[in-house]
């Protein structure tokens, strides 16, 4: 049964698996109950990886204390998920599938590439690194066709066109808008110094900051909703062309926003206080630069990475303040994981699609071995933890902190 | 390879007027609220409590110029809501 394994799913065209080939349905519902726990996995680490997207800089400023800050995010989040299915319905039936003859993806490969992409998001979370989880997710995936179905499988200029392009572009825009934007801020209230004005920024940065949490609900939550409705429609569990069944969508809804309000708190001290240490009139500048970049550019059908916007946004919300710092040496350390992001996932989606594609055990030594490293990172962070109370501390404590 | 340069300029250019505006009108609206009040030393790293009391008079056209600012990025927000749910178009 183990040889027919890989050959039914690479095999299988557009319309579904190859029904009629050998293979126990024990086996696809194995593979099937993996992708879906190691997909809602991957939504909960891109939860708490990106709640510093939107919150950093309010949680910086004292706009929101850090639990309302994750928590009024978590909700937005969760809202977000359920008013739209449509980027779900673009992943199930567009993006992964795209190809002449329909690529040949199958629920072993989506595996595979999922645990590359929480691997990377954990390790990236553990050195406290803003990394996109849309290119750990591509790369897991990329890496595991790659490997599954060879290079060809691959469309390399959809990749630079879609992909790598717009994480260059997008956070030198957001950066542009928000040093413009931080400038005129200053500028109008004398450096802030006009009665109320700091107060006022606060406020309008909540509400800006709300704004994007809203987007990337409406967004990210909807890309795991799509590939495990990929699977499902792989194995024959759905009939092809439908979109994410209710329990998909609550259960994707619910697993970003948990890891949400689980805070990703060492992101976030990376994002609100160690890139440049953001004030009020920066914030709001920075946060309703992200929120409208975002906005226009899911409007117009490409969505960016909401991490490059705002990383970028806060990058030129700290130029746009006169003789503010930006710590240039942060911003490199984020820009090399940008960069190492989508090949580090790819090449562990690869080598854990050569494992898993084996056999139905090699796809469970592939899980246990995800769970141990998964827990490793867990493990490595405890020791030195990063919470809602120092995740405002500009610099290293310079003295042991109890527990 | 077909890259949408077009595309990427529009949304630079309609965020940029977006973002730009938004944060021009609501700073806009703060300065005119201030108007005639004592001014916040601490700039800012002023905190809710560290205020200086409003203790001046603010005149009535100021107050009005900035509940219009208010009002048009109340307006924005609503169409950034309208925009993210589907439904609505």
């Amino acid at each position: 049964m183990s040889h027919g394994f890989r050959g039914v799913f690479t095999r299988r065209s557009r319309s579904g698996l190859g029904a009629g080939l050998p293979l126990s349905r024990m086996d696809v519902l194995v593979t099937v109950v993996l992708v879906i726990v190691v997909a809602l996995v991957f939504d909960f680490t891109n939860g708490f990886h990106d709640t510093a997207n939107a919150m950093a800089t309010s949680v910086a400023t004292g706009a929101l204390q850090p639990r309302t800050a994750v928590l009024i995010s978590a909700v937005l989040n969760v809202v977000g998920a359920f008013l739209s299915t449509e980027v779900a319905r673009t992943v199930s039936q567009g993006i992964i599938r795209e190809g002449q003859d329909g690529i040949h993806i199958s629920p072993t490969m989506i595996f595979a590439g999922l645990v590359g992409a929480v691997l990377w998001n954990l390790a990236t979370w553990y050195f406290g690194l803003p990394s996109s989880s849309t290119h750990a997710l591509f790369g897991g995936l990329i890496g595991a066709s790659i490997i599954g179905a060879g290079l060809d499988s691959v469309d390399w200029a959809t990749v630079v066109s879609k992909v790598v392009l717009p994480a260059l572009l997008s956070p030198v825009i957001a950066g542009l808008i928000a040093l413009v934007a931080t400038y005129l801020a200053y500028a109008l209230t004398r450096n802030a110094t006009t009665h109320g004005a700091a107060t006022g920024f606060r406020h309008g940065q909540t509400i800006s900051a709300s704004l994007v949490s809203l987007a990337h609900g409406t967004n990210d939550a909807q890309k795991t909703m799509g590939v495990i409705t990929l699977t499902l429609i792989a194995a024959n569990y759905q009939p092809s062309g439908s979109g994410p069944a209710l329990w998909v969508v609550l259960a994707c809804g619910l697993a970003i926003g948990l890891g949400t309000y689980m805070g990703g708190w060492r992101i976030m001290r990376t994002v609100g206080k160690r890139i440049s240490d953001v004030q009020s009139p920066q914030g709001f500048a920075a946060e309703t630069s992200s929120a409208a970049t975002i906005l226009v550019s899911s409007h117009l059908g490409f969505a960016l990475s909401t991490t490059h916007v705002t990383s970028g946004s806060v990058i030129g919300s700290g130029l746009g303040k006169k003789l503010a710092d930006v710590h240039w040496s942060v911003v490199g350390r984020i820009v090399v994981a940008w960069v190492v992001t989508l090949p580090a996932a790819a090449v562990v989606g690869a080598l854990a699609t050569a494992v898993a594609a084996t056999s139905t055990i090699g796809l469970v030594v592939v899980a246990v071995l995800a769970l141990a490293a998964g827990l490793g990172f867990f493990f490595l962070a405890r020791r030195r933890p990063v919470t809602q109370d120092d995740v405002n501390e500009d610099q290293p404590a310079s003295q042991p902190v109890a527990a | 390879m077909d890259i949408d340069f077009g595309a990427i300029a529009t949304v630079a250019w309609v965020g940029f007027v977006a973002a730009v505006g938004v944060v021009l009108l609501y700073t806009l609206g703060l300065r005119l609220l201030g108007t005639g009040q004592p001014t916040d030393p601490g700039g800012d790293h002023t905190a809710y409590r560290q205020e200086t009391p409003r203790s001046g008079k603010t005149p009535p056209a100021a107050l009005a110029g900035a509940a219009a600012c208010f009002a048009v990025c109340g307006a924005a927000v609503l169409t950034g809501i309208w925009l993210t749910i589907p439904q609505f178009h």
